[in-house]
């Protein structure tokens, strides 16, 4: 929640309500879809690659947002529910024949029930230990894919068709991916806006107040999970239709570590915020897997593995450098940069 | 019979060890309230380490040893004084994240100076091993009980008797009193830290001295937080008796189940065992019990 600065104030219940508030940020908001809809048109192929990446990334990220920014309920296993929408995903498309349409919510119910079953613990527990049940669910869930589905090493996925247009170019996946991602920043806006994300920001800040104030905590906590996971299973769905392939590897817990990593970059409990870290953080890891090989060439005394270490590292490093020095992400910095212009000729 | 022991017998021992990399936990949790998630990587460096002094410089054994636990302190004392020291006060979840971004970031270090092999230590022990109850028993598996057993009796008697223990023991129940009657809690947390590197290094270098090093076994590590869920959080003693629990549920589920699902399953029982107990019991079996007041 945001507080409007000082000498501005809503004057009819409309203004109030508003999500976009001023002329300016429609524009603003209107120039960023159409950027985001014309931007295949001018850029090289691979920045649709690491479009495409991003926006999975934001849907990812949004729902981790809501279940640990919003709602408080720390999750370090976002990733393996990812990789239950895209196995479910997967496995429907590849052996019952489901069209992609389909599979985009029924992957996103399967992996939002699988989170319910591993929020059940949070009737009990919660901080420490509700973590430390989600890194269980993070090996059980890998563990089952792998052993008892025996899926592990990879179900493959033909890419989606409508109307007799198959999306199989970087180009037109890209176009699915923006849609959905903005529908789902959309989504997650009014989610966090409403009674149920003020339940969600109240059981954030002190469950047992909110409990007394007659939220009924246990509910809104498993509807936290089912939305995070809701929105992973999304992610993964798409991730894997985009890759053709549904691996394990793609989701281990290291990934779900760069997931929290985006969050916390962002700003724990904004949703523009998320955005904004997950495309940092995404350009970083990008940026790292170009330069890293000329690294590579530069120190050849260095491992053979130099792309997966420097990536694990730098990545690793950033994350502890915004925890240690910013810990409010991007979306507060976003704030003083505002306040600093408004306020210009004068420091407060 | 005989196949079942043939699961428990080496899955308790082997517990010995997972007791030991999750004594690293609980000195570090009782210290400063923080799970040190980075305990995995820990266990792993210690024992990369380790292959550095020993087979790179080509130190005898007698004086690699030492030497990787030298190395293994300063490298808990810096990540204590560099990182974790920024951390008090700070919520929950940054604290749970940096510490897992330490890990991500040792692992880096790991891939990128040892690179993607396998790596062979040299051999501690002597190789063959017992019959006892019908069940062959390596002399390894012995030393890895023999060598935990030893270092905890020797952590139990720091604690209980020297300066410096009893005050590592008074920060850990409450470090205001502490600080209030003259000990110096930054001391106490940076040798924590420097305890739990050394014993997780010396685990690490037992575990890979059968298996090799590689760094993919930081997973070894990381399920030895069963073994402090079960024990209890703030429990040495408990986890002395909860690691050859685990051990043996391990070794049971792996002998038992591993037909049935192809393997994997030792790697996943742990993290069973850590939802059931976190669903019945979340304070484990010897933790304190906190009642929360708004």
């Amino acid at each position: 929640m945001s507080t409007l600065p000082s000498g501005t104030y809503n004057t009819t219940y409309g203004e109030d309500m508003a999500i976009v508030r001023t002329r300016l940020q429609w524009v603003l908001l209107i120039g960023f879809i159409v950027l985001l809809l014309t931007l295949p048109l001018f850029i090289a192929p691979r920045y649709i690659y690491l479009a495409i990446f991003m926006g999975v990334g934001v849907i990812a990220a949004l729902g981790l947002n809501i279940l640990t920014g919003y709602c408080g309920q720390i999750s370090i296993g976002q990733s393996v529910f990812m990789a239950v929408g895209a196995f479910s995903a997967g496995l429907l498309m590849s052996k019952t024949g489901v069209p992609f349409w389909a599979t985009i919510p029924i992957s996103g119910i399967v992996a939002g029930l699988s989170g319910l079953v591993f929020g059940i613990p949070s009737l009990r527990i919660k901080g420490l230990y509700l973590a430390l049940a989600t890194l269980a669910a993070q090996f059980i869930i890998a563990f089952f894919i792998t052993n008892v589905l025996k899926a592990g090493s990879g179900v493959a996925i033909r890419p989606p068709t409508l109307g007799g247009i198959t999306f199989n170019t970087d180009r037109s996946f890209y176009y699915i991916v923006i849609v959905i991602a903005i529908i789902f920043t959309f989504f997650a806006k009014s989610i966090v806006r409403s009674n149920v994300g003020r339940a969600f920001i109240a059981i954030r800040d002190n469950d047992i107040a909110a409990e007394v104030m007659g939220i009924n905590i246990f509910r809104y906590k498993l509807l936290a999970f089912f939305i995070g996971c809701f929105f992973a299973g999304v992610a993964g769905c798409l991730w894997a239709t985009y890759s053709g392939l549904a691996t394990m590897d793609s989701y281990s817990l290291t990934e779900s570590i760069w997931l929290l990593g985006m969050c916390v970059i962002g700003g724990l409990g904004s949703v523009s915020g998320t955005i904004m870290g997950v495309v940092a953080f995404r350009g970083i890891q990008y940026l790292v897997q170009q330069l890293s090989p000329d690294l590579g060439i530069a120190f050849p005394s260095l491992s053979s593995n130099i792309v997966s270490a420097f990536n694990i590292l730098i990545l690793g490093l950033v994350i502890l450098l915004f925890l240690m020095f910013e810990p409010r992400g991007l979306a507060h910095r976003w704030e003083i940069v505002k306040t600093a212009y408004r306020m210009h000729p004068w420091s407060y | 019979m005989s196949e079942f022991l043939s699961y428990l017998i080496p899955g308790i021992m082997t517990g010995f060890v997972y007791a030991l990399i999750a004594l690293g936990f609980v000195l570090i949790f009782k210290c400063s309230g923080v799970l040190n998630l980075a305990q995995g990587q820990l266990v792993i460096i210690g024992a990369y380490i380790f292959y550095a002094v020993a087979v790179s410089i080509g130190l005898p054994l007698w004086a690699a040893i030492p030497g990787t636990l030298v190395i293994a302190v300063i490298m808990g004392f810096l990540i204590e004084r560099t990182v974790m020291r920024r951390m008090i006060g700070q919520p929950l979840l940054a604290v749970i994240l940096i510490t897992l971004a330490v890990g991500e970031i040792l692992t880096g270090i790991m891939i990128l100076v040892w690179g993607p092999g396998v790596l062979s230590l040299p051999h501690l022990f002597p190789l063959g091993g017992v019959n006892f109850l019908g069940v062959s028993i390596s002399y390894e598996r012995i030393c890895f009980m023999g060598v935990s057993l030893v270092l905890f009796g020797i952590l139990l008697l720091f604690f209980r008797f020297s300066r410096q223990g009893l005050a590592m023991m008074a920060v850990a129940d409450d470090q205001q009193a502490a600080q209030s009657v003259g000990i110096k809690v930054s001391t106490a947390l940076a040798l924590a830290w420097a305890i739990a590197a050394v014993v997780s290094g010396i685990a690490g270098i037992l575990l890979t001295s059968v298996s090799g090093v590689h760094y993919s076994n930081i997973g070894i590590g990381l399920s030895s937080i069963a073994v402090v869920l079960v024990g209890g959080l703030e429990s040495v003693g408990g986890v002395m008796l909860a690691g050859p629990l685990i051990g043996a549920i391990q070794g049971i589920a792996a002998g038992y189940l591993d037909p049935l699902t192809g393997g994997g399953m030792a790697d996943v029982a742990p993290y069973v065992v850590l939802l059931l107990v976190l669903m019945i019991k979340p304070s484990g079996f010897f933790g304190w019990k906190r009642i929360e007041r708004v």
